[in-house]
């Protein structure tokens, strides 16, 4: 590799240069090119787009629910039809909103913030995200037909297992789960090499961007939650249910209990894994709208790392109402609040940003804030949970539900807000609305809290969850209507966000490449990105590559060289210290993506009734892998060995 | 308005083909890899669980599993090892015959271990899925092991077929290489779980 220093004033590529990019990454016209696309902006943009779908179907269930409970001995559903609302509700925030739409941001965004051209592996990408989609699908047409699941977004055995659970309802549960766990580890793998392996020349560990790092912690415990769950659920609830496996049945020596250790060595990290890309989030928009880089560095990044590795260690606190032994109850009383240390540690972190920084107060900068507080509460009864006696006063009541709402709209849906206007004007070239994102942001931060917060009083009155009415004598009713109040100021706030997002497409402000003044690379291409992303791969000269030292925006970006422009090339550099190694060739469009996850489809909904379609599917998914990993003849004869059927020796 | 660049570096000389840790492919290799060895170890946890609930493993009116066929596996996977090793050295050094053959060899081998497979599951377990959570375990254990076989099997085959009649390029040579790094993994995760399905009835 050969080094040059040259200044070049427009974009740094000649006009011949940038028309052969564009031959280049010229993608299929039509609609078949919209089904063969890979590159990772387009498949993140249809990937939010889908999350919020399933987040506003997932809605309608909540507000269904919160209907029937408003007032005592309510008809608007009926114990079975609330059974499915409060299940499809949890599975589908839990498994199709809250981890895949903030993969779906990192999908779109760490490729841009790393300075690399695409994601790794582009066709994985776009596999995934059709294995999500019909994990939707699959899900919400079930609850239309009225064959939506009802055993909860857990499937507890013995209640799900075929004794209790007859029928297709728990089967549809599992393979959901099946699906949405394939798009989550191959988003998982996909955005871990990216981040390893493409990132600038210059971006060494310590150089990487606080949204970036809480990626590569979320991907790395998905790693490990997730193949816990697909297990627990493919090959032994659904197996318990085809084909008359005994996992779970206790009169042929299974374990309803086992069940339980497996779904929450899962669900308690995924609780992590679905908000520690929110942290990253805050970390960004906090980062810009203070004008000063994230105080203590090196603490968030040590603190995000912890929280991975301790995740792991709290799954038993959800089970301590089950005969675990006593030490096992300390050990995780134990584990669970110290859990809160390296959050409390960023929170206190982020207010010393913005304490003595110079903050801007945008919408995005509010739901940021209102993450810290809204969280800060979520955390707080976590902790008052996290104790055995108290836990058994309040297990499986409303205050349960009070905490997990503030845990997750806190630290998910406010940061999501808060990201989708800051990164808004990046992914469309247009600005939101900054006054009706004011608004939103008002109307969303009273409405959790008149939503959740009288749910803790609830709990403590005495108020079961997963009831679908009550008695009036109770005098759980006027509670119950402040909570249906707040629900309803949510929804209006998620309306109004839809208004400003549709209006914002069809008449905003055009977006400057860097509207914020933000310091990280994303920013330093056009609003909306070419489909290359970057014509030069910029060089990565610091933690905030934008901003100089003082914290002012640069006026020139160091850029290498060298990539070749008729083929798909990215930049590969050193895992740590990002010294370019080689550089390697990027694939095609392919309908094959399409083809395997259509296979993969068959073949799993078609074992909610067979197991013979698993037979089936292996053969129909060794056609789609065939189809996708055949090589096509190279136009680049210094790329070619041997030719089709040629037997030429080779050339080095 | 975009920012001026200033161009500091020139890559156009670093390799396009390159093997292991520097490959990017390599890295999701060891992505799955990670994925599939915990599932694996995840299936160990569940049958250690399950035998508690049993005074003996396996449960008396059960015959203990047969070790002759797993026995023969395991040694073939091991002796397997060093010609896979041998074709990822010649992966390395562009060799396309010596690759070419070797791919077959692997792809016969693939072949044998998912035949032997077969034939663990439904003669040597002496048990079906469905007899007890006894035999629900050896199955899970077996079964996770013998899919991986399958998914590897058909990437075997597929790499030889490339090598016989596709249009190969470089970076095939570094994909052959990977997959003995997968071959690896495949293999020496194989033997706690031969030891745990097939010895250790006999042994507790």
């Amino acid at each position: 590799m050969s080094a040059s220093v040259q200044t070049v004033t427009r974009t740094g590529v000649p006009d011949a240069k940038y028309g052969e990019l564009a031959e280049t990454y010229a993608s299929p016209p039509g609609f078949w090119g919209w089904l063969t696309s890979v590159d990772h902006k387009d498949i993140a943009k249809r990937y939010v787009i889908t999350a919020f779908v399933w987040f506003a179907l997932a809605g309608v269930a909540a507000a269904l629910m919160r209907m029937q409970l408003s007032r005592p001995e309510m008809k608007v559903l009926g114990p079975d039809q609330y059974n499915q609302a409060f299940t499809v509700h949890g599975t589908a925030m839990m498994f199709l909103f809250a981890v895949p739409v903030m993969l779906a941001i990192a999908i779109y965004v760490v490729p841009l913030m790393l300075g690399t051209k695409n994601i790794s592996y582009p066709r994985l990408n776009a596999f995934g995200y059709w294995m999500f989609l019909i994990a939707g699908c699959l899900l919400f047409s079930s609850w239309f037909l009225n064959t939506g699941p009802d055993t909860g977004w857990f499937a507890y055995v013995p209640l799900s297992g075929p004794q209790y659970a007859p029928g297709k309802r728990v089967d549809v549960w599992a393979q959901v789960v099946t699906f949405s766990e394939i798009a989550g580890l191959v988003a998982a793998v996909e955005l871990l090499a990216t981040i390893i392996k493409t990132r600038a020349p210059g971006m060494s560990l310590n150089r990487i961007p606080l949204f970036v790092w809480a990626i590569l912690v979320t991907c790395v415990m998905m790693l490990f939650a997730l193949p816990t769950i697909a297990v627990a659920s493919t090959m032994m609830l659904a197996m318990d249910r085809l084909v008359a496996t005994h996992f779970f049945n206790q009169a042929e020596g299974g374990d309803p209990l086992l069940w339980q250790h497996l779904f929450w060595f899962f669900g308690h990290p995924e609780v992590y894994i679905m908000f520690l890309p929110g942290l990253g989030f805050v970390s960004s928009i906090v980062e810009t709208f203070s004008g000063r880089r994230v105080f203590g560095y090196p603490v968030m990044v040590l603190s995000m790392i912890a929280t991975g590795f301790v995740a792991f260690g709290l799954w038993v606190h959800h089970m301590f109402a089950t005969p675990i032994p006593q030490l096992g109850r300390s050990f995780f009383t134990a584990a669970s609040i110290v859990i809160a240390i390296p959050t409390g540690t960023q929170i206190f972190c982020w207010i010393a940003t913005i304490w003595s920084g110079r903050p801007r107060f945008t919408a995005s900068m509010l739901f940021a804030l209102g993450f810290i507080i809204v969280f800060t509460i979520g955390g707080l009864s976590g902790v008052m949970i996290a104790s055995v006696p108290f836990d058994l006063q309040v297990h499986d009541s409303f205050f349960i539900v009070a905490h997990f709402h503030y845990v997750i709209l806190g630290g998910v849906v406010f940061p999501l807000f808060g990201a989708c206007y800051y990164w808004f004007p990046k992914m469309t070239g247009r600005m939101l609305s900054e006054r009706m994102g004011k608004w939103q942001f008002w109307l969303f931060f009273i409405g959790v809290n008149v939503a959740f917060f009288p749910m803790h009083l609830l709990g403590l009155m005495g108020m079961p969850r997963r009831i679908y009415t009550y008695l009036p004598e109770t005098g759980w009713g006027n509670l119950n209507l402040l909570v249906s109040v707040g629900a309803a100021i949510i929804a209006i706030s998620v309306v109004l966000f839809v208004v400003n997002v549709v209006r914002t497409l069809l008449r905003g402000q055009p977006a400057p490449d860097n509207p914020w003044d933000a310091p990280t690379l994303e920013w330093a291409t056009s609003s909306p990105p070419e489909p290359w992303n970057f014509a030069n791969i910029p060089v990565c000269e610091s933690r905030t590559p934008l901003w100089s030292s003082e914290g002012v925006l640069v006026n020139e970006l160091p850029v290498v060289t060298g990539l070749k422009t008729d083929r798909r090339e990215l930049l590969v550099t050193t895992a740590l210290d990002a010294v370019p190694d080689c550089c390697h060739k990027h694939p095609a469009e392919s309908i094959w993506p399409l083809g395997m996850a259509v296979a993969l489809g068959v073949t799993f909904i078609g074992a909610i009734f067979s197991p013979w379609f698993y037979v089936v599917g292996f053969g129909l998914a060794t056609i789609a892998f065939a189809g996708w990993a055949w090589p096509r003849k190279t136009e680049h004869t210094d790329e070619a060995v041997l030719p089709t059927g040629g037997i030429e020796e080779l050339e080095r | 308005m975009t920012l001026p660049r200033r161009v500091v570096l020139d890559v156009s000389l670093l390799p396009r083909t390159v093997f292991g840790v520097r490959d990017m492919m390599w890295w999701g290799t060891l992505a799955f890899v990670i994925v599939e060895g915990f599932s694996l170890v995840l299936t160990v946890a569940v049958s250690l669980y399950l035998r508690k609930n049993f005074a003996t493993w396996p449960p008396e009116d059960i015959l203990l599993p047969s070790v002759v066929a797993p026995t023969i596996q395991m040694v073939l996977m091991l002796v397997s090892l060093p010609v896979i090793r041998r074709l990822s050295q010649r992966s390395m050094d562009f060799e396309v015959h010596p690759v070419r053959r070797l791919l077959t060899i692997a792809a016969l081998f693939t072949i044998t271990f998912v035949a032997l497979r077969a034939w663990e599951l439904t003669q040597s377990l002496n048990v079906r899925w469905d007899a007890n959570a006894y035999g629900s375990a050896q199955w899970l254990v077996v079964g996770s092991h013998a899919l991986l076989l399958a998914v590897q099997s058909v990437e075997t085959i597929g790499m030889a077929l490339i090598f016989w009649r596709g249009p190969v390029e470089k970076k095939h040579f570094s994909d052959a290489s990977d997959i003995a790094f997968y071959w690896y993994f495949i293999v020496l995760s194989w033997l706690p779980l031969y030891l745990l399905a097939f010895w250790l009835p006999r042994w507790i």
